[in-house]
């Protein structure tokens, strides 16, 4: 990390950072290192540099709706990783795409969005949950080709609903789960797990104190065929290069 | 918007009644800039509207980005 200049990133256009001329009265420099406080302050990852054909997306914190989320969360913008898949669908110099997760879940729309980018890209992707893949977060993670899971990170499925919020009228249960449907429709489309199975999961009354739901631990995920396999870093980025492989064949 | 998330809501939107800072829209070649501003000369980037999809992946326009204002007479 450090100075990044466009010698750097030959295929991406120079920083547009200069307004032009006449316009209103600011004008904005690019700061020094504006990756590394990046991470600091979002840890969101940006741009492989030329010799690495990977582009890596983190999923963190609250993946963010169309509410603007108040600052003591972590979250990750839809409006900002949206065109940036739209970017490495297009980038030639990105082979794949590597998704790693720490997330507690969120918006459902945007992570089905996000979920639904990731599964439609045309290159080699590979997902790795990393401390806990929770919720709106199971989807994403399984919508790469092949997805890992380090033994010690977690999953948790439960149903959708409104914290705090009773379900008045007969309308917004029927709501609430048609878009429960559409994140079990999209689990069981792309993962081992059945329909059925995913739901005797979300409606476990057996293990979470405060909610209904289950908790999976690394193995057990991939054991219900939610995940692919367990692993870490360098299976995931190996899978990722045996994939480019595959596919730069073709 | 429907949250679905093990973290209790009221976690979630703790402070979402507060004041939020000054935003300016700034525009640059083929975009527009969302930024909050941090003084009078600082800026945080919000957000991005560009139809240069490059533009995404470019490191100095990720949200979180600070940068600098100058101020122009004009």
């Amino acid at each position: 990390m450090g100075q990044y200049s466009s010698e750097e990133y030959p295929h991406i256009q120079d920083p547009p950072l200069k307004e032009p001329s006449g316009t209103p009265p600011e004008e904005k420099q690019d700061s020094s290192g504006p990756s590394e406080r990046n991470i600091e302050k979002l840890g969101q990852l940006t741009i492989p540099s030329p010799d690495n054909e990977i582009f890596t997306l983190t999923i963190i914190g609250q993946i963010e709706g169309h509410l603007i989320l108040p600052p003591q969360n972590k979250t990750t913008k839809y409006e900002h990783v949206i065109p940036q898949l739209v970017a490495v669908e297009q980038n030639s110099h990105i082979k794949g795409a590597l998704i790693i997760l720490n997330t507690v879940g969120g918006d459902v729309e945007a992570g089905l969005a996000i979920a639904e980018m990731v599964n439609t890209l045309s290159k080699p992707t590979v997902s790795l949950v990393l401390g806990g893949g929770h919720s709106i977060g199971v989807p994403i993670s399984i919508s790469c080709q092949k997805s890992y899971i380090v033994p010690t990170a977690t999953m948790t499925i439960h149903p959708i609903r409104l914290a705090g919020q009773i379900i008045g009228i007969y309308q917004f249960f029927e709501y609430l789960d048609k878009m429960q449907d559409r994140v079990i429709e999209f689990v069981s489309k792309n993962s081992k797990m059945s329909r059925e199975k995913y739901k005797e999961l979300m409606f476990n009354t057996s293990q979470l104190g405060r909610d209904i739901g289950t908790v999976l631990v690394g193995q057990e995920a991939v054991d219900l065929g939610l995940i692919d396999a367990v692993g870490g870093l360098w299976d995931a980025v190996n899978t990722l290069k045996e994939l480019i492989k595959a596919n730069d064949g073709e | 918007m429907v949250l679905y998330t093990p973290l209790p809501l009221e976690i979630i939107l703790k402070g979402s009644e507060e004041k939020k800072g000054h935003y300016l829209q700034i525009p640059y070649q083929g975009g527009t800039l969302e930024v909050e501003l941090i003084s009078a000369s600082r800026a945080r980037i919000v957000r991005l509207y560009s139809n240069n999809i490059n533009d995404y992946l470019h490191p100095g326009l990720q949200p979180g980005t600070e940068i600098q204002l100058q101020w122009r007479r004009n």
